[in-house]
């Protein structure tokens, strides 16, 4: 898995889950790993400096969609080669992760990871919001993708070069998928597990700011 | 005069005065920005103290009651204030997020290890 990847974990307040998530990367091989804190009020920041992985601190909480940019660029910057996303809530497998990479060795610029968001288990209301997301998207780009709001992700850094990334909050991920179709690289979906917990479901889409993530993609 | 019309211009005078005496040794851009809620609020002292220029306005533009063009005079008015009040908080916002994401990365050119910690500095 040392490729030259970098892990990217973009975490806001994450203690209880984050070193659950870091140690499962490394178990599956992933040596390089970025943690961005998003100004955590917790011990966040703590716990990822003592498990030795790199971490970038954000001195003002600012979103999602701008802890991911910060390691983009950290990733242009080390000129590596593809970046992995995966959310700091521990709703990914790191085996998916890893199963997203194989598929990026085969000259894929953009891989990511599809639930099957009917799964029983998954609530009705994130069903809901994410089939709207992957229709806003559609109407963005012009090309219907399903699960459009998976943090899991495989992009190779020249792709993202060519991006022009300005969300701050959730709405990178249809911003993302968007900008990879623009940049005529339609994005590979890899079935992939997730495990729903009340934490994950507290964290992610809501329908409350639904209307914020469309407004920041159409400004 | 009406017991209103004596408590709204004694406000709104005291807010023009206000607003008058802000414009002393203000920058040329601010004073612009400045007048402009002076005009309104003069348009307001004239609107509370003669009532019927509304009115008068209002049966010129086919609008009928002289309250309703001053509700949709101030409508429009709060809208396009709502709004350019919106552009200039995402403008700050995103220098905020320039600004944190260079905070965030000083640094990370001159370093050469991997297994170092990236920190800024507080």
């Amino acid at each position: 898995m040392s490729d030259n990847n970098l892990v990217i974990i973009p975490a806001y307040n994450e203690q209880i889950r984050i070193t659950g998530v870091v140690e499962d990367l490394r178990r599956e091989g992933f040596e390089d790993i970025l943690v961005i804190d998003d100004a955590s009020d917790d011990e966040t920041r703590d716990l990822v400096r003592a498990l030795g992985v790199k971490l970038i601190e954000h001195p003002v909480n600012m979103g999602v969609g701008s802890g991911l940019r910060t390691g983009f660029e950290f990733a242009i910057i080390k000129d590596y080669k593809y970046v992995i996303t995966v959310d700091g809530d521990g709703q990914m497998k790191a085996s998916d992760a890893a199963k997203l990479c194989d598929v990026a060795r085969k000259g894929h610029g953009f891989v990511y990871g599809c639930r099957n968001l009917n799964e029983p288990g998954v609530p009705r209301i994130r069903r809901c919001i994410n089939t709207l997301a992957d229709i806003f998207t559609a109407c963005l780009s012009g090309k219907y993708v399903v699960d459009t709001q998976s943090g899991l992700r495989c992009i190779s850094v020249k792709l993202l070069e060519k991006f022009n990334l300005k969300s701050r909050g959730h709405s990178i991920s249809s911003e993302l998928i968007a900008e990879s179709i623009k940049n005529n690289v339609v994005p590979v979906a890899v079935k992939v597990d997730a495990i729903y917990t009340k934490e994950s479901i507290k964290k992610g889409q809501k329908i409350s700011n639904s209307l914020k993530v469309i407004g920041e993609l159409l400004g | 005069m009406s017991l209103f019309q004596i408590i709204s211009l004694t406000v709104l005078l005291w807010l023009g005065y206000k607003q008058l005496r802000k414009l002393k040794g203000a920058p040329a851009a601010k004073i612009i920005y400045r007048l402009q809620w002076f005009f309104v609020t003069l348009l307001a002292v004239l609107l509370v103290s003669e009532p019927e220029i509304s009115s008068v306005v209002a049966e010129k533009m086919g609008i009928g009651r002289g309250v309703d063009i001053a509700i949709y005079f101030s409508l429009i008015w709060l809208l396009s204030r709502s709004y350019n009040q919106s552009q200039e908080i995402e403008g700050l916002y995103s220098k905020l997020d320039k600004l944190v994401r260079k905070i965030s990365l000083g640094g990370v050119d001159e370093e050469k290890t991997n297994t170092s910690s990236i920190q800024h500095k507080k």
